[in-house]
C-alpha cells in the first residue's frame, strides 16, 4: 500500500502541507482540518472523534471551552476555546479614572481580589513615581499572603473535588471562610475588596486584627498537615497526577509558564525575590521548587507555598511598624475627614481628588507581581490626564493557558481535568 | 372517611379495612404533595459563570450549607434540575449557551439571577456583555450584591419555595411587588401631570416597558399587570404629596443628649 497525499498529515504546525490555511469555519471554531499523525501510517484506519468540553462543565473551572480531538480514549488534541467571559476590562480602563479601576481589578483574578489590587496600584504608583508609607508596604504584603493562601486553597479544593476527593473541597472552604473573616474586618467585603489605594491602602489595620490573623496562622498550620494526610501520600490522588501531564523547564520557560506552573518544572523563578517589590527583601521565605513537572509536582508547589505564606505572616505580624498608611501628599490621598468638615483647604483638595481623580504624567510603565497564579502585570500608558490612555494586562492564567494543548497530547480524557485543575486557571483573567 | 377510634375493635371486615388504611396513609391533594416534595429537595443547575460562582460554591459548602434547604444536590446536567442559579456576568457569546441550558431543563424551572451583572449589567456596561439576564430567560428571583453573600442566595431560595407552595409562580411574583408597582405609578402620574401642558412631552404617563408592546399572554408571563394611567391610587399608599407634608418630622434623637 502506498501513502499518499491525503494520508499525509497536513499539519499547520509544519510550513510544507498542503492546505496550510484553515477554512474560516474552522477559525471560528478553534479546530483546523488536521489529521494525527498515526493516522499517515499505511494501514492504519484510525478515525479522530471531536468532542466538545464546556463552556458549561464543571471541572473546566468557569466557562472555559476545549475542543478535544479523541483516539478512543486518548487525546490528540485539545484546543482551547476562550472569550465567553471577556468583559472589556482594557476598554473599560480607558475611559475610568485610576481609582475607578481599582474594582475592576477585584473581578479579575476573583479568587485573589487583593493580590491584583496591590498588582495595579504598583504599576500606578510607578507611574507617578511615588511610593506607598512602610506600614502600608508591610500590610499589603500581609494581603498578598493571605490572597496567595486563599487562591491556592479554592485552587487544591475544587481539583480534588474534579477528581473525586469530595472531602477535600469543604475542609478548604473551611478555611477559606476563615480568610474570609479577616477580610470582611480589613476590607468590608468578603471577595471584592478594592483595598489599595494610590499611595497607600484603605484604611489602617483594625484594632485586634493582628492577633485575629495569629490564631488563624496556628490553625492553618494544623490544616495544611490535614491536607496532605489526605492527599499527599494518598494512592488514588498519586496515581491520577503523577506523571501526568509533565512539561520541562526549558518548553515551560517558552511557553510563557509562571508561578507555581514554572515552579513545578524545576524553574527557580519567583518575582518576590528575583524581582522585589514592597518589603519582601526583608523578609525570610523559601521559593518552593518541584522536579518533575508534573500534575503531582505543581500540587505540592500550592502546599508548599501555602506554609511558606504563613511563614510570611508571621514576620508581618511581628516587624510591622507603626505610622501613616497613605502618603502625606494631598493631591494624592484624601485629607482626614475631620479637617474636611473644618478646613476650606482640605475640602477643597478632597473635592479636587474626587471630581478630577489623580493626574498622571505622560509615559509608559509596566509593573508585574508574584500573584496565587504567576506573574501579573499590568503595563500602562499615560497621556498626562487622569486615566490611562492604554491599559494591558498581562494575567498569568492566559499564558498557563497556552501549555494545555502541549500538556493534555497524549494522555487519557480523564487526564484533561488533572491538568486543567494543576494550571488552575481563572477565566475572569484569562478572558478579561 | 369514617373516624373509627382505634381502640375500637373493629366489627367487620371492611370496617377492619378502613382502619387499617386510615392509620397508614396521608389523604391529600396530589398538587400540594408534589409542591411539597419540589420545595424541599429543589436540584439546582449551578451555571456559574464568573465571580459570584466561588460565593455559589460558598453557599453549597460547609458554613452556609444548602443542605439545610434541601438543596445541596447540584446537578451540572441541566436535564436532571429544576432551578437553574446562574451566577456571574453574562457576555453575548456566552448568552446562546446560557439560554439552551435553560431550554433543556424539563418542567417546572425556576430561574434565580446571582449578582448585579445579572440584574442590569453592573459595572460592565460594554460591548460585549449583556445588560441582565431577563434579555434571554425568564427570572424568578434577582439578587443584587457584587458579589452576594451566600445568606442572599439562602434567601432566594426561600423565596423561589415559596413560590412553590403558591402553586402559580407568577402570579405570586406580581403580588409580591405589588407595591412596588403601586409606587411607581404614583411616580409617574405625577410626572403626567408636571409634563401635562408641556408641548412635545406626550405619552410621558405610560409606564415604560422592559419587553415592549406587550400581549395579553405575554403579561401572564413576564410583566406586571397592565395598570391603567388613571387608575386611583391604592388606599395603602397616601394618595399626593401634601398627605407627606402633613406628617409629622421623625424625631431626631441624639445619643447622649
Amino acid at each position: 500500500m502506498t501513502v499518499t497525499e491525503k494520508d499525509l498529515p497536513t499539519s499547520g504546525r509544519t510550513d510544507g502541507g498542503g492546505s496550510a490555511l484553515p477554512s474560516a469555519d474552522a477559525v471560528r471554531t478553534g479546530l483546523t482540518a488536521t489529521a494525527p499523525i498515526h493516522a499517515a501510517m499505511p494501514g492504519s484506519r484510525h478515525q479522530t472523534m471531536t468532542v466538545n468540553m464546556g463552556p458549561q462543565h464543571p471541572s473546566t473551572h468557569g466557562v472555559l471551552r476545549i475542543n478535544l480531538e479523541l483516539d478512543g480514549e486518548i487525546v490528540v488534541r485539545a484546543v482551547p476555546v476562550c472569550g465567553y467571559l471577556h468583559r472589556g476590562y482594557e476598554k473599560i480602563a480607558e475611559s475610568k479614572t485610576f481609582h475607578q479601576y481599582i474594582p475592576y481589578t477585584d473581578r479579575l483574578d476573583y479568587l485573589a481580589p487583593l493580590s491584583n489590587n496591590v498588582a495595579y496600584i504598583l504599576a500606578v504608583e510607578k507611574l507617578l513615581g511615588i511610593e506607598a508609607p512602610v506600614r502600608a508596604q508591610w500590610i499589603r504584603v500581609m494581603v498578598c499572603e493571605l490572597a496567595r493562601i486563599s487562591a491556592h486553597l479554592l485552587g487544591v479544593g475544587t481539583w480534588a473535588l474534579d477528581l473525586g476527593a469530595q472531602s477535600m473541597f469543604f475542609y478548604t472552604f473551611r478555611e477559606r471562610e476563615a480568610i474570609y473573616n479577616l477580610y470582611e474586618k480589613l476590607t468590608g467585603a468578603r471577595m471584592t475588596t478594592s483595598f489599595t489605594r494610590i499611595g497607600g491602602i484603605m484604611a489602617d489595620l483594625p484594632d485586634g486584627f493582628l492577633d485575629d490573623m495569629a490564631g488563624f496562622i496556628k490553625q492553618m498550620k494544623k490544616k495544611i498537615d490535614d491536607y496532605e494526610r489526605l492527599l499527599t501520600k494518598n494512592r488514588i490522588w498519586i496515581r491520577r497526577t503523577r506523571d501526568i501531564g509533565i512539561i520541562g523547564p526549558a518548553e515551560a520557560i517558552n511557553i510563557g509558564l509562571t508561578g507555581p506552573a514554572l515552579r513545578g518544572s524545576g524553574v527557580d523563578w519567583d518575582l518576590r525575590r528575583d524581582r522585589p517589590y514592597l518589603v519582601y527583601p526583608e523578609i525570610e521565605f523559601d521559593v518552593v521548587v518541584g522536579r518533575a513537572g508534573d500534575v503531582y509536582d505543581r500540587y505540592l508547589m500550592r502546599i508548599g507555598e501555602m506554609r511558606q505564606s504563613l511563614r510570611i505572616l508571621e514576620q508581618v505580624a511581628r516587624m510591622i511598624p507603626d505610622g501613616p498608611v497613605n502618603i502625606a501628599d494631598p493631591r494624592i490621598s484624601y485629607p482626614p475627614k475631620d479637617r474636611v468638615y473644618s478646613s476650606m483647604e482640605e475640602l477643597i483638595y478632597h473635592f479636587k481628588i474626587a471630581a478630577e481623580g489623580i493626574r498622571a504624567p505622560a509615559g509608559e510603565v509596566y509593573h508585574a507581581i508574584e500573584n496565587p497564579k504567576g506573574e501579573l502585570g499590568f503595563f500602562i500608558k499615560g497621556d498626562g490626564t487622569n486615566h490611562p490612555y492604554r491599559l494591558q494586562i498581562r494575567s498569568p492564567s492566559f499564558l498557563n493557558l497556552q501549555s494545555l494543548p502541549r500538556l493534555c497530547e497524549g494522555h487519557q480524557i480523564a487526564d484533561v481535568i488533572a491538568i486543567i485543575g494543576s494550571l488552575d486557571i481563572v477565566l475572569g483573567e484569562i478572558d478579561r | 372517611m369514617a373516624n373509627y377510634r382505634l381502640d375500637e375493635t373493629p366489627a367487620t371486615d371492611e370496617e377492619k379495612l378502613e382502619t387499617e388504611v386510615g392509620s397508614r396513609l396521608l389523604v391529600t391533594k396530589l398538587d400540594f404533595a408534589l409542591n411539597w416534595a419540589r420545595r424541599n429537595s429543589l436540584w439546582p443547575m449551578p451555571m456559574g459563570i464568573s465571580c459570584c460562582a466561588i460565593e455559589m460554591m460558598a453557599t453549597a459548602a460547609a458554613r452556609y450549607d444548602i443542605a439545610r434547604f434541601g438543596s445541596e444536590v447540584l446537578r451540572f446536567s441541566p436535564r436532571q434540575a429544576d432551578l437553574m442559579i446562574t451566577a456571574g456576568t453574562l457576555t453575548k457569546k456566552m448568552a446562546p449557551v446560557v439560554r439552551r441550558i435553560y431550554d433543556q431543563m424539563p418542567e417546572p424551572k425556576w430561574v434565580i439571577a446571582m449578582g448585579t451583572c445579572l440584574c442590569t449589567g453592573g459595572m460592565y456596561h460594554t460591548y460585549a456583555v449583556v445588560q441582565g439576564l431577563q434579555e434571554i430567560v425568564p427570572v424568578d428571583c434577582y439578587i443584587p450584591g457584587c458579589p452576594p453573600r451566600p445568606e442572599n442566595l439562602l434567601s432566594a431560595l426561600q423565596h423561589i419555595q415559596k413560590l412553590i407552595t403558591g402553586g402559580n409562580k407568577h402570579h405570586d411574583r406580581r403580588v409580591e411587588t405589588q407595591a412596588e408597582w403601586s409606587l411607581d405609578q404614583l411616580f409617574y402620574d405625577k410626572l403626567a401631570r408636571l409634563h401635562a401642558d408641556q408641548p412635545g412631552v406626550s405619552n410621558i404617563h405610560e409606564r415604560p416597558t422592559l419587553t415592549g408592546p406587550r400581549s395579553a399572554s405575554q403579561s401572564e408571563i413576564v410583566g406586571p399587570p397592565a395598570m391603567a394611567p388613571s387608575a386611583t391610587a391604592p388606599s395603602a399608599m397616601p394618595p399626593s404629596a401634601t398627605a407627606h407634608s402633613a406628617m409629622p418630622p421623625p424625631a431626631v434623637v441624639k445619643p447622649g443628649a
